[in-house]
C-alpha cells in the first residue's frame, strides 16, 4: 500500500521552497514586536492608572472634602476603598500570570498555562469583581444617611438613582467579560481534548 | 556570541520558508492570514528569546512557538467566518473553488485543512520531515500517543484523498 504521504510531501516541499524569497525586513518586524510589548505594558498600566487615580480620588474626598464620621459612614468608606484596592492589586497580579504563558513551551504545556489562566479569569470577572462590586455598593450606601445631613432628600435620591445607572453599565460589562471568558475557556477545553 | 537582534535576523532568515509554509498549511492557503500569522509568530519569538535556553535545537524552539501562534490565532479570531477552521461550517474553500484563480498548492492545503487543529499542525510537521521525537516534544505528547495519531491522520488524509 502506498503512503499517503509521499505525494503530499512532495506537494509540501514545492509550496515550502516557492514561498523562500523574499523576506520581510527583520528590523521592521523587531520594531513592530518592541511597539506591541510597550502597547500591551501601557495598556495594563492604564487600567491601573484610572483605578489608582479613582482610590486617590475618593479617598481625598473623603479625607478633604466629606470627612464623615459615623461609624456606619466609615465602614461605607472601608468598604469602597477596600473594593477598590482589591481590584488594584487583582490587576498586578493578573498582569503577573498572563507572563506565565509562555510561547516556547510544548503545545500541551501551553494549553495548559492557557487554560488555568482563562479559569482564574474566569473567577475574577465572575465571583470576585460581583463581590467587589456588591462591597462597593453596599459601602456607597452606607454612606447617604450621613450624606442626608449635608444634601437634600432630592439630591440623595439622584445620587442613588445615578449610581444605580453606573452600577447597571458595569453589571453589563461583567457579563460580556463572563460570556466572553467563558467562550474561550469552552474552546480552550475543546482542543485540550485533541491532545487526547 | 551574537546579541538579540543579530540572533533574531539569522533565524527569521534560516526559518521563514518553515514558518511560513506551517502558517499557510494552518490557515488553508490564504496567503494573507498565513502571512498575518507568520509575523505574529516571528514577533513571539522575539518575545520568547531570553527563554530559550538551548534545551532544544532553534528549529524545534521556534517550532513550539509557531503551534501555539497557530492555537492562539485560531482561538482568537475563530467566529469570524474569515478564519473559520470547523469543516462542518467552513463551507467557504468548497463554495468558492474556482480551479482557474486559485493558488497552485490549494489542493494540498484543502487536503490538510479538512483535518481538526492538532491534527493538521501534527501532519505539517510529519510532511516538513521533522523527526517523530522532535513533533512529540513540540506537541508535548509522549511518542506512543503521536504515532497512534499520525497513523490515523494518515488513514483520515488517505479518505480525504480519495474523495478529492
Amino acid at each position: 500500500m502506498s503512503d499517503p504521504l509521499d505525494s503530499l510531501k512532495d506537494k509540501w516541499q514545492e509550496a515550502k521552497d516557492e514561498t523562500k524569497k523574499p523576506l520581510p525586513d527583520s528590523k521592521e518586524l523587531i520594531q513592530l514586536a518592541r511597539n506591541k510589548m510597550k502597547s500591551a505594558v501601557n495598556m495594563h498600566l492604564g487600567n491601573i492608572a484610572v483605578l489608582a487615580l479613582t482610590l486617590i480620588g475618593l479617598s481625598a474626598f473623603f479625607l478633604f472634602v466629606a470627612p464623615l464620621q459615623n461609624a456606619l459612614s466609615q465602614l461605607g468608606i472601608f468598604l469602597m476603598l477596600g473594593g477598590l484596592a482589591l481590584r488594584i492589586i487583582i490587576e498586578l497580579y493578573s498582569i503577573n500570570q498572563s507572563k506565565r504563558i509562555d510561547f516556547s513551551e510544548s503545545a500541551a504545556t501551553t494549553q495548559e498555562a492557557s487554560v488555568k489562566f482563562y479559569q482564574y479569569r474566569k473567577r475574577i470577572h465572575g465571583p470576585v469583581t460581583i463581590s467587589i462590586l456588591i462591597a462597593y455598593t453596599v459601602g456607597f450606601y452606607l454612606l447617604t444617611p450621613e450624606f442626608s445631613n449635608y444634601f437634600t432628600t432630592n439630591q440623595v435620591i439622584l445620587l442613588d438613582i445615578s449610581y444605580l445607572g453606573a452600577a447597571a453599565i458595569f453589571i453589563y460589562s461583567i457579563r460580556t467579560a463572563i460570556k466572553k471568558e467563558m467562550r474561550l475557556l469552552n474552546e480552550l477545553n475543546e482542543l485540550s481534548d485533541q491532545f487526547g | 556570541m551574537p546579541n538579540n537582534t543579530q540572533l533574531f535576523e539569522s533565524l527569521h532568515a534560516d526559518y521563514y520558508s518553515m514558518v511560513h509554509q506551517m502558517c499557510m498549511g494552518f490557515m488553508k492557503g490564504d496567503v494573507d492570514l498565513a502571512n498575518d500569522l507568520t509575523q505574529e509568530s516571528f514577533i513571539n519569538t522575539w518575545r520568547s528569546l531570553e527563554k530559550f535556553k538551548g534545551a532544544s535545537s532553534y528549529k524545534t524552539w521556534i517550532y513550539r512557538i509557531t503551534v501555539n501562534t497557530c492555537l492562539k490565532y485560531i482561538r482568537d479570531n475563530k467566529q469570524k467566518k474569515a478564519v473559520s477552521i470547523d469543516p462542518e461550517t467552513d463551507l467557504s474553500s468548497a463554495t468558492d473553488f474556482n480551479p482557474s484563480n486559485e493558488e497552485p498548492h490549494q489542493e494540498l492545503y484543502r487536503a490538510i485543512g479538512q483535518l481538526n487543529e492538532l491534527d493538521r499542525l501534527i501532519i505539517m510537521m510529519v510532511l516538513d520531515e521533522l523527526e517523530y521525537e522532535e513533533i512529540a516534544n513540540v506537541m508535548g505528547i509522549n511518542e506512543g500517543n503521536l504515532r497512534v495519531k499520525i497513523h490515523r491522520i494518515k488513514k483520515n488524509l488517505k479518505k480525504i484523498l480519495e474523495n478529492e
